[in-house]
């Protein structure tokens, strides 16, 4: 057993050790529901992009072309999305008095009409990308722009930053860049890189593209291994701050880097998967350990309380 | 927590078991009713060694095993001869030799059972063959002369050959009394009883008299087989006919003219010179054995369990009007097909559309049939993509859409149905598979399908797709298994069982198989070159 001699953590013991007995079930619609996330981030000061509005029914499609006069750019989300799903991205805005005229474009700088996007929008609100079909809301969030420090290794899309945290301490930490395949989304199943990052530094490691392992971006072709990201410790304290918030004991935190505002999270995520594993070449499973064994963690409370810098301070020692 | 746990997915798992062996070992209920069977595995063998070659009577060096052949009443979908060197020795006969051992002919034989006697055809029997079957074996006077008289005390002259036959037929079947080991025309006729050899030498001999074509026909009639022993049967030498342009089978002693009883396998149907040979227990030997079964003799269970201690009669799903046991009948095989959807997902770690489409697509096909349901199914499901893609250009609400998607679903299965009914297909295959309930599972498909195409990209859709088809074909498999309906039936208990599987699966904390693959290159310790 090669996976288990590295501590390879499998999807069956993800859930029946980690999610199952220490997350609680009655926390998930705060990181389920995107709107309900993005308010409680809010009231705790914790950088996130701003959710403009919502809409939680077909009735308000019509003053959406009211609503979005002032904008130049949006993101339109669903609230219960999952995999980045049903996610329609408003780069530009031309708009215009009357509704039919006003258009938008996209990040594939594709022209989208207005009566496609709320096409799109009352999509979303039956339901179609929420994660068991049921009825959803929309959110109309802030675009966040591309760090100059993402422009060569990434493509179309913006890269984020996902650290999985257990009991507020960060485990394990990947970045995903968007590629053409995975049609300038994050998602790694699709195509997107993920590349390891050492937790002490916040410098890149080992690159993986379909769970294969790769040196370079694959459009762009530049090296990714050694660049060091900026503002490492930021993002590791707002990882950790969301934590604290969020009340689920093993989650996934997203992470974008805006060149003006900072690391911002992005969402949260309360079944992060397991490919981050390969990019770093390391198991999960040893470093959940080590955190069990020091925090006493029984009956999803740990019997001992670690400061915010603790916390980073122990997972630098991974 | 955990112990609690563990010991009720054990309990879940042996108490059926034990109630099983209960059942089977000391109330002594069978598992399963007794099956119906219609297909055997017939086994011949002629053992050479023991044709005395002093005995004139019984030498017979041109004798080949019978080969059964396919014909209304029955089909041979298997035949084996071994050894088969045999035919190429037959030059340097010599017993003494190791290779003329048995000769072993293997068959699987299904029968059908004649339910009418075969139309009249235009055939008639050319020169040779007329000789063949009119020609009386070499007779002593007195015997010709016997025959001579019986005939002409039954039979008129102006009589159709059918009435001459009847006549015959009755004849002996009113007159003769069975009598083993009286094989002999002569012995047969002085005293008025024979063997089955014996009467269907009379017969024939006294149709070749009135100028009917006759001869001697070999077959088994197949008896109920016993849990102890399944090879039951007769030997039953009897007698075929030449009329009008058919050979009818004629079985006096089972009062059969025309047709045979249903579970009989024709082996020989010119028995001829050999039917002495095929008559002798020592010589010829025959094995049967039950090889598949149509159905279950349900009612003929419930009479036996009735005799059984009162609770098991009164908890017997056998007690249901025949409607509603034919529902339970399938119903309760489908948790053991979740089972398999669970180790699939669980342990090998295979990725489907949702979570109970597979089962819900196995559902669909024990509706239809594999073949049918499965091509049937991808046709519509292309078709509805296209269809789906066209209205993604119109921008409809989504329940509208997929009612316009349900009944263009309906729309196509109506079309369907109609050039199948055209084609004259309807009446067979097709008629069992038009059903309401697919019709919904279709169009939540095809919506389901649609959406992971545009959003994951036809690669990760068409993973799915195997996945899915693989796992709810493994299902489709399990689930067609009739025995194993009839043994959960029977036992309704054995439900607890698929309780405690899926109890234990969901216990299961290691890797799935597909994870292998998936981290199989974390080791790999230099990266491949980009791109």
């Amino acid at each position: 057993m090669k996976l288990k001699s590295l501590g390879i953590l499998g999807n069956n013991s993800r859930i029946r050790n980690y999610i199952l007995p220490h997350n609680e079930r009655r926390h998930y619609p705060f990181i389920d529901n995107k709107i309900k996330t993005s308010k409680i981030l809010h009231k705790a000061s914790i950088q996130s992009p701003k959710l403009y509005f919502s809409l939680s029914s077909h009735g308000e499609i019509k003053y959406f072309h009211e609503k979005i006069k002032e904008l130049s750019s949006f993101v339109i989300k669903p609230a219960k999305g999952a995999m980045g799903n049903g996610i329609a991205i408003a780069k530009e805005v031309h708009w215009d008095s009357l509704k039919e005229d006003t258009s938008f474009v996209t990040t594939r700088r594709e022209t989208m009409s207005y009566e496609a996007l709320m096409y799109h929008i009352s999509s979303v609100l039956s339901g179609l990308y929420s994660l068991n079909g049921q009825q959803d809301e929309v959110m109309i969030q802030e675009l966040l722009t591309l760090d100059p420090f993402f422009d060569k290794i990434t493509y179309q899309g913006v890269p984020d930053i996902r650290v999985i945290l257990f009991y507020g301490v960060p485990v394990m930490s990947m970045l995903r860049l968007p590629t053409s395949m995975s049609g300038g989304r994050g998602n790694l199943h699709q195509g997107a890189v993920g590349c390891g990052i050492d937790l002490k530094t916040g410098r890149l490691t080992y690159s993986i593209q379909n769970n294969k392992a790769i040196s370079a971006h694959p459009d762009t072709n530049q090296k990714i291994k050694g660049l060091t990201l900026p503002l490492w410790d930021d993002i590791l304290s707002l990882s950790v701050a969301c934590a604290e918030v969020s009340n689920i004991n093993y989650m996934g935190v997203d992470i974008v880097l805006d060149p003006v505002k900072g690391p911002m999270v992005l969402e949260l995520n309360a079944r992060p998967g397991l490919s981050i594993q390969l990019a770093n070449k390391q198991g999960l499973h040893p470093r959940l350990k080590k955190i069990e064994e020091r925090l006493g963690t029984k009956n999803k409370t740990p019997n001992a309380e670690l400061s915010l810098r603790e916390k980073i301070e122990f997972s630098k020692k991974f | 927590m955990k112990k609690f746990k563990n010991i009720l997915i054990l309990l879940l798992i042996l108490l059926p078991i034990c109630t099983l062996v209960f059942k089977s070992q000391f109330l002594n209920i069978s598992l399963v009713p007794k099956a119906n069977t219609d297909s055997w595995v017939l086994e011949l063998s002629y053992d050479e060694v023991k044709d005395i070659p002093n005995d004139p009577l019984k030498l017979d060096k041109n004798f080949k095993l019978p080969v059964p052949k396919t014909s209304h009443s029955q089909k041979v979908t298997y035949l084996k001869i071994s050894p088969e060197s045999k035919e190429n020795n037959l030059g340097s006969e010599n017993s003494s030799n190791a290779e003329s051992k048995d000769k072993v002919l293997t068959a699987h034989v299904k029968t059908f059972g004649q339910k009418q006697i075969q139309p009249p055809t235009d055939k008639k029997l050319n020169k040779l063959e007329l000789r063949k079957f009119l020609s009386l074996p070499e007779l002593n006077e007195e015997t010709l002369s016997q025959l001579n008289t019986i005939s002409t005390s039954i039979v008129f002259e102006t009589d159709t050959d059918i009435e001459k036959l009847k006549k015959i037929f009755f004849y002996i079947s009113d007159e003769l009394i069975l009598q083993p080991n009286n094989d002999e025309l002569d012995d047969v006729l002085t005293l008025k009883s024979g063997s089955y050899l014996g009467q269907a030498r009379l017969l024939t001999a006294l149709a070749k008299i009135n100028k009917i074509p006759a001869r001697i026909a070999f077959g088994i009639q197949i008896l109920e087989p016993t849990p102890k022993d399944t090879n039951r049967y007769i030997r039953v030498l009897y007698s075929e006919a030449f009329i009008e342009g058919r050979w009818v089978p004629i079985n006096p002693h089972q009062k059969d003219f025309g047709v045979l009883k249903d579970d009989f396998i024709v082996l020989d149907k010119d028995a001829g010179e050999h039917a002495q040979v095929y008559n002798d227990r020592n010589l010829f030997s025959i094995y049967i054995k039950p090889l598949s079964f149509r159905a279950f003799n349900s009612k003929s269970f419930l009479k036996k369990m009735k005799e059984k201690p009162v609770f098991w009669s009164y908890i017997s799903l056998h007690r249901f009007p025949i409607s509603i046991q034919s529902i339970f009948f399938g119903l309760l095989l489908i948790p053991f097909g979740t089972v398999i959807l669970s180790f699939m997902r669980v342990v090998v770690g295979v990725e489907t559309f949702g979570i109970f489409t597979p089962i819900l697509l196995t559902l669909f096909f024990l509706e239809t049939s594999l073949a049918y349901g499965l091509s049937f199914f991808i046709l519509v499901v292309l078709l509805g993509l296209s269809q789906r893609a066209l209205l993604d250009k119109f921008y409809l609400l989504a329940v509208p859409r997929l009612s316009v998607l349900l009944a263009l679903v309906i729309l196509m299965y109506t079309g369907y149905a109609i050039l199948m009914n055209n084609f004259g297909l309807l009446a067979n295959s097709a008629q069992d598979s038009l059903s309401y309930f697919p019709i919904v599972i279709i169009t939540v498909f095809i919506e389901r399908f649609s959406i992971y195409f545009i959003e994951e990209g036809g690669l990760n859709t068409l993973k799915r797709s195997l996945g899915t088809f693989a796992v709810s074909i493994m299902c489709y498999l399990l689930l067609s298994v009739t025995s194993l309906k009839s043994l959960l039936f029977n036992n309704p208990e054995l439900l607890l069982l698929a309780i405690g599987l899926n109890l234990a699966l969901g216990s299961y904390k290691g890797y799935r198989l597909l994870e292998f693959l998936r981290f199989s290159d974390i080791e790999s310790d230099e990266e491949a070159p980009g791109v």
